[in-house]
């Protein structure tokens, strides 16, 4: 049982803090995936807790021990990395044997344990070829396989999959989703990209200019975004966010006079930022008041549509089914209430509805347009 | 029928003639002629020389000998000394220009900024002075009656050391003043080496649990190993050579001819005794032998060294 507990961790290069304030806790067992944009401290977050990098400040504890002053190879983790970095003069079995070979396992045992390991990942044809003469997905393996050999207690993966073409990204996604659940240690789990986030991970954390911005299942992040830049961030195509207020009778007005519903707990006059999800709005006919919406591009990706719906104000992007028609006239849009997610105009913070009263109806505006 | 064949038929009297590439040769021209006229003429005409008596005077026709030159240079203690003598000079270089150079690298490699940029200059300057200029002042150094180092050890209460006379020690002087000038040389080479190791490896290695002896053993030595064997093969070529200078200005062979090498002996003979048809059958097997190593190192650093693409 392996739990990591990172608390008021930060780090510094150069007097620039590249991780700062991060409260984080990874139970035991669990696939944590760290996602952000580049340079926003995720690869750093990860080697702090490898060891790679010295803590600042703040500290670290894996399994209940405190390993800020721990060598990276005693603190019971092992690491993938991006490019792999297998040693390029060692044959395969050579690199998953070396964390052993300098552990002083013998020589025997040592064998028997990388051909366990080679056989697991189908690696098992190959443990006399030396890295260069391997494909990517079977470097990838090998770089698993170097990983896994010590059953480690927690497994560190920097974006190992970002150098792979889609296909195996894809495949290599499921295969390491198969050997968690087999053999259930702690990873934690670095990447760039959404897809990969939201198809592996158990809880994700989100990280944004060294700071986590929100950490939960990956439900959590997409349907209740804690702040503009998770809303903006998880979602593909982006979820629309246009700047509005609240007028002086408590309703919420976005950029171009267009009135949307909900009740919400802010003074008249607050500014705020409206997020939609494309596959949220509808298509109704022109309001007489609102924004009247042109249809600019339409986008056919075989599985849904996305059209691009622009107003004197505005610019959405709004997901149709395939055998949807694109509008040739102009036309409105509307969105359900509890489709809305309102962040504050100054914190960016997530500002969430008051209960809806019984019979209001007031936010039913337009004829639905089917 | 005929329309299909006509074509090749017409264009086939045209490369009856292979076409002769003319450009390339024309390129390479200048180099191959530089290269015979410098090289392989002169060492044809040694391989000549080797078989005649000649005494250099242009009025004198070299006599021809046969294998006579040979058969007598090979008898002569003189030439079995300075061949011993060779190979201690190898052997008194390969720590001075490889093992403290790479020790040095290894050592210094967490150096930055400033501290690093003078030891860079201070490891680099015996590199740049004059090899006449290092010879000289050697010579003031290690001078028994007046030289610093005499003083020195005087001072600690230790007898003078003849560097230069004592024919057990002179060889090793020459070696120290060789090697302290190629020490520069063969640290920037392994530095330099040495700092475009991807650090993904090393810390894949700490991941691994390496300590800092574990990770230069298996990863920077064999990543290294390149590097290594070019500084070993060419101390072994022309590590006796590049002593020719010191050993001409400070010792001329002596004492005794205890500091002479091959390369020195061969230079006697032409240029002292003017025995051109010795010195060329010196110098024939000198190069023959050198030739044999150097194809063995060859054959070595494709076997033995890591090359990482």
């Amino acid at each position: 049982m392996t739990e990591i507990a990172i608390s008021q961790l930060r780090k510094e290069f150069a007097g620039t803090a590249a991780v700062e304030a991060v409260d984080l806790s990874i139970r035991s067992g669990e696939f944590l995936v760290i996602l952000g944009p580049s340079g926003c401290g995720k690869s750093t977050l990860l080697r702090l807790i490898a060891g790679l990098e010295d803590a600042t400040g703040g500290r670290i504890q894996i399994g209940g021990t405190v390993v800020n002053d721990l060598e990276p190879g005693r603190r019971g983790c092992a690491m993938v990395f991006q490019n792999y970095s297998l040693y390029p003069h060692m044959s395969v079995a050579a690199n998953i044997g070396y964390a052993l070979k300098v552990a002083g396992v013998r020589r025997a045992e040592r064998q028997g344990r990388v051909e366990d390991v080679a056989r697991l990942l189908e690696l098992d044809h190959l443990l006399d070829r030396k890295p260069g003469q391997l494909s990517g997905g079977q470097r990838q393996r090998v770089a698993m396989g170097r990983a896994m050999v010590r059953n480690p207690q927690v497994f560190l993966f920097d974006e190992p999959l970002s150098n792979l073409d889609a296909k195996l990204r894809a495949s290599m996604r499921v295969e390491i989703k198969r050997l968690h659940r087999r053999l259930g240690t702690t990873s934690v789990f670095v990447t760039h990209d959404q897809l990969e986030a939201m198809t592996m991970a158990d809880r994700m954390v989100l990280m944004n200019k060294g700071r986590i911005e929100q950490v939960g299942t990956p439900q959590d992040l997409f349907r209740r975004p804690a702040s503009v830049f998770v809303a903006g961030f998880i979602g593909t195509p982006a979820m629309n966010l246009v700047p509005g207020r609240i007028v002086s009778d408590g309703t919420l007005v976005a950029d171009g006079g267009w009135r949307l519903g909900g009740r919400w707990p802010l003074n008249p006059h607050t500014p705020v930022t409206v997020g939609m999800r494309p596959g949220a709005l509808r298509l109704t006919a022109a309001p007489a008041d609102g924004p009247v919406f042109r249809a600019d591009l339409c986008e056919d990706l075989g599985s849904e549509l996305h059209l691009h719906a622009t107003s004197a104000e505005l610019d959405l992007v709004v997901a149709l089914p395939v055998d949807a028609r694109p509008p040739s006239g102009p036309f409105g849009l509307t969105v359900e209430p509890e489709d809305l997610h309102l962040f504050h105009g100054e914190t960016g913070q997530r500002v969430d509805p008051l209960p809806a009263l019984q019979g209001d109806t007031a936010w039913q505006m337009q004829p639905s347009f089917t | 029928m005929t329309d299909a064949v006509a074509p090749s038929a017409i264009r086939a009297p045209a490369r009856l003639l292979p076409r002769v590439q003319v450009a390339p040769w024309l390129y390479l021209l200048p180099t191959l002629a530089v290269l015979f006229v410098w090289i392989y003429l002169p060492l044809f005409q040694s391989f000549q020389l080797s078989f005649t008596q000649w005494n250099m005077l242009p009025t004198k026709t070299p006599k021809p000998v046969g294998w006579a030159n040979y058969r007598n240079l090979l008898a002569l203690p003189e030439l079995r000394q300075a061949a011993l003598n060779t190979v201690w000079y190898v052997v008194g270089l390969l720590p001075l220009s490889v093992v403290i150079p790479l020790a040095v690298a290894i050592l210094t490699q967490d150096l930055t900024g400033r501290l690093r940029n003078l030891y860079r200059a201070l490891i680099f300057i015996p590199m740049i002075v004059p090899p006449i200029v290092a010879a000289v002042l050697w010579r003031w150094l290690l001078n028994e009656d007046y030289g610093l180092v005499n003083h020195i050890i005087a001072g600690l209460g230790f007898p003078t050391v003849k560097f230069f006379q004592n024919p057990d020690i002179a060889l090793w002087t020459m070696v120290w003043i060789t090697g302290w000038k190629l020490m520069g040389f063969s640290t920037l080479l392994l530095s330099a080496a040495n700092g475009t190791i991807d650090p993904g490896y090393l810390e894949a290695a700490r991941m691994d649990g390496a300590n800092r002896w574990q990770i230069t053993r298996d990863i920077r030595l064999p990543l290294l190993s390149p590097t290594i064997l070019l500084l070993v093969m060419m101390t072994v070529l022309f590590g006796a050579q590049w002593s020719f200078v010191y050993i001409n200005a400070i010792t001329d062979g002596g004492p005794m001819g205890a500091t002479t090498n091959i390369f020195f002996l061969m230079w006697k003979y032409g240029f002292q005794t003017f025995s051109a048809g010795w010195s060329a059958t010196a110098g024939i097997m000198t190069f023959v032998t050198f030739g044999l190593l150097a194809l063995l190192f060859l054959g070595l650093s494709r076997k033995v060294a890591f090359h990482d693409n």
